[in-house]
């Protein structure tokens, strides 16, 4: 089975196979070469991959493929807006059972310095707010969720 | 640094230990000075900088505890106490933090101890950048077009628009770029004085705005000044900081490349003079606005500069050294005609941000950092392999200063030098720095302060397909299960499914 990675939100399976003392790696429709003499540097974290050559760094998400198919089998839900940025809640204008239309400013958070509004993208009802004033957050970080709406 | 040292007298410090008010690279680039000087560095540090490389490095360290890691390091009483505990005579703040806080220098003298930095009375002309115009316009120096709320807070809006659009509005208390945001629609103005107005209370306390005429495709040049405490004040040559995000710097030079020889010094003199009217002592920078001929006083700022090092690489002088020396109450150990600026000088600030998402600020932990130390370069930084990065302070990393004969081969060191230097574990601006200073722009020194907004392509663009595959490849082989499915593959099946690229 090939292994799944991804760039930020882009996914690249991937196999790997012996050449002698180096491997060939499959990407895509193409094939590298990598020997020990590669040049890289690599440093691993859980499953994160960060990789440098020559001037150029990639941070990589390597995904276990059985979990991966299974938790791809449900549509994935458009209905939560997740952080642009990591920071810190300023202020939360909405609370759940909330009917909103879209442009309604949800929450202001702050990141460097700047306070940004995150805007509903639609009209809806707000089903949860995830964070609180004071709150800090990693990016993609869950702010809010609204209601399903109805196909 | 790579013009030769000035050497000067040796100094009878009144004190054996300084202490350290800062965090990151600063405090570790002051440590080296004071250590240097045959002194003793102590510092101060939050527990989330435990490993951080001046806390490592320095004899002795204090803790210092706050509701958020920022508040430890802007709490005075409680650094002032850690001083008292090693016994230093002598608090460096750094730049950030207290570095710019009247009443803190005041309550270190207060306690018997010597701020190295400006006196209170010029930290507070110069912090209130309402005051800092009108004195600097007093004296005959050139300013911006401006309107001032304070004058007159009913009919602010009205005056702003009379100065004509496009305007940039400022919090009075601000600077660093906090608060400040372009208008170029009347429509706007009203909405983005209450947004204004909202950061400045935030930030400095002070929700007082002031608005001036924003110079479009403006240059941001400035000069880097010494005082003493005997009435002596030199200017040690310009910086150009134009390279700019959000009104903050990313790239700093000097010389400048867009001064003619006589506007390089009709600019350092004013800055001198504004320096010297004001009694200033210390390190200072008078920052200016350049455009089309002329220039406009902008700010002073009170303290060491992010960028000081470009100007000791050209100088030979350590800017650390002068500011303990002026604090210990000696003379400069110069006078004008003996600074000689040679060759040229170029920083990068190395960011913990991604450039192609809007230069927002990532987090990680430094997995892996590599200094190749290349010839004529200098690598100021501030975390140690294994520390986490967070968003609890500035995003600022490190910097990587080159030097060189001249611009372009400052420029072609710089490009090798951000090509070598390796930190994984956290995205970073550094291939977007190698792409600035590739441009041909920067390398026409054809920039100004609005040009990463004007080419966003230099921050979008890519790692370039074949490299990316090339890199997904090689960081494939680190992930255990890829490997081991391809160890588990009999050879000559392996060899025959894998074709040539």
């Amino acid at each position: 089975m090939r292994a799944i990675f991804s760039i930020d939100e882009a996914e690249y399976p991937v196999f790997a196979t012996r050449e002698g003392h180096a491997y060939r790696v499959h990407v895509d429709d193409r094939s590298y070469r990598v020997g020990n003499d590669h040049g890289a540097l690599v440093a691993v974290d859980g499953d994160t991959i960060h990789v440098w050559l020559d001037g150029e760094t990639l941070t990589l998400r390597y995904h276990d493929p059985v979990a991966y198919h299974a938790s791809h089998a449900d549509g994935a839900a458009e209905d939560t807006i997740t952080a642009p940025m990591p920071g810190t809640v300023i202020a939360v204008n909405t609370k759940a059972g909330q009917a909103i239309a879209r442009g309604d400013t949800l929450l202001v958070i702050e990141s460097m310095k700047l306070e940004t509004a995150i805007k509903a993208p639609r009209d809806g009802v707000v089903e949860a707010v995830h964070v609180a004033v004071g709150e800090s957050f990693d990016r993609s970080a869950p702010l809010a969720t609204l209601v399903k709406a109805e196909a | 640094m790579t013009a030769p040292q000035r050497e000067i007298t040796p100094t009878r410090f009144p004190f054996d230990t300084v202490l350290i008010a800062n965090r990151g690279e600063i405090a570790l680039r002051i440590l080296k000075t004071v250590e240097a000087l045959g002194l003793t560095g102590a510092v101060v540090y939050h527990e989330v900088d435990a490993d951080a490389p001046a806390v490592r490095a320095a004899k002795q360290k204090v803790e210092i505890t706050g509701a958020t890691p920022v508040a430890a390091y802007l709490d005075g009483a409680q650094i002032i106490a850690a001083a008292r505990q090693v016994g230093a005579g002598a608090i460096h703040p750094g730049y950030g933090f207290l570095s710019e806080n009247a009443g803190f220098a005041r309550a270190v003298a207060a306690a018997g101890l010597r701020f190295v930095g400006p006196t209170p009375e010029a930290i507070e002309l110069m912090g209130d950048k309402v005051r800092a115009r009108a004195f600097v316009q007093q004296h005959g120096f050139p300013v911006a077009p401006s309107v001032i709320e304070d004058d007159d807070p009913a009919t602010f809006a009205e005056r702003a628009r009379a100065v004509g659009f496009p305007l940039l509005i400022k919090p009075s208390a601000g600077g660093g770029g906090k608060g400040m945001r372009i208008v170029r629609e009347p429509a706007a103005l009203a909405e983005e004085i209450v947004r204004a107005r909202s950061e400045g209370q935030r930030y400095f306390g002070d929700g007082r705005l002031y608005v001036e005429r924003y110079v479009e495709n403006p240059r941001h040049i400035e000069v880097q000044v010494l005082g003493d405490a005997h009435g002596n004040v030199v200017h040690l040559f310009e910086r150009e900081c134009s390279v700019q995000r959000r009104f903050q710097k990313i790239i700093e030079e000097t010389p400048s490349p867009a001064l003619s020889a006589q506007e390089r010094t009709r600019i350092c003199k004013t800055a001198a003079g504004i320096a010297r009217a004001a009694g200033y002592r210390n390190a200072g920078t008078v920052e200016f606005i350049y455009g089309a001929g002329a220039f406009y006083f902008l700010e002073m700022n009170t303290r060491l500069q992010v960028e000081h090092p470009v100007t000791e690489m050209v100088t030979g002088i350590d800017l650390v050294r002068e500011q303990l020396r002026v604090a210990a109450g000696e003379p400069l150990g110069f006078a004008q005609g003996d600074i000689a600026s040679q060759g040229h000088a170029i920083e990068c600030r190395i960011y913990a941000e991604s450039p192609a998402r809007g230069f927002t600020p990532t987090t990680g932990r430094a997995l892996m950092i590599r200094d190749a130390a290349l010839p004529g370069t200098r690598l100021d930084i501030g975390i140690s392999e294994g520390q986490a990065i967070t968003t609890a302070f500035d995003p600022m990393l490190a910097k990587l200063i080159v030097h060189g004969k001249d611009r372009e081969e400052a420029r072609q060191r710089a490009l090798a030098a951000l090509r070598a230097f390796v930190l994984l574990g956290c995205e970073t601006n550094i291939a977007f720095l190698r792409r600035l200073i590739a441009h041909a722009a920067f390398r026409d020194g054809d920039v100004h302060t609005g040009f990463i907004d004007a080419h966003p392509e230099i921050a979008s663009e890519p790692v370039p397909e074949a490299t990316r595959h090339r890199l997904l490849a090689i960081a494939a082989l680190a992930a255990r299960p890829v490997r081991d499915a391809a160890d588990a593959m009999p050879q000559p099946h392996g060899a025959m499914g894998g074709w040539r690229n």
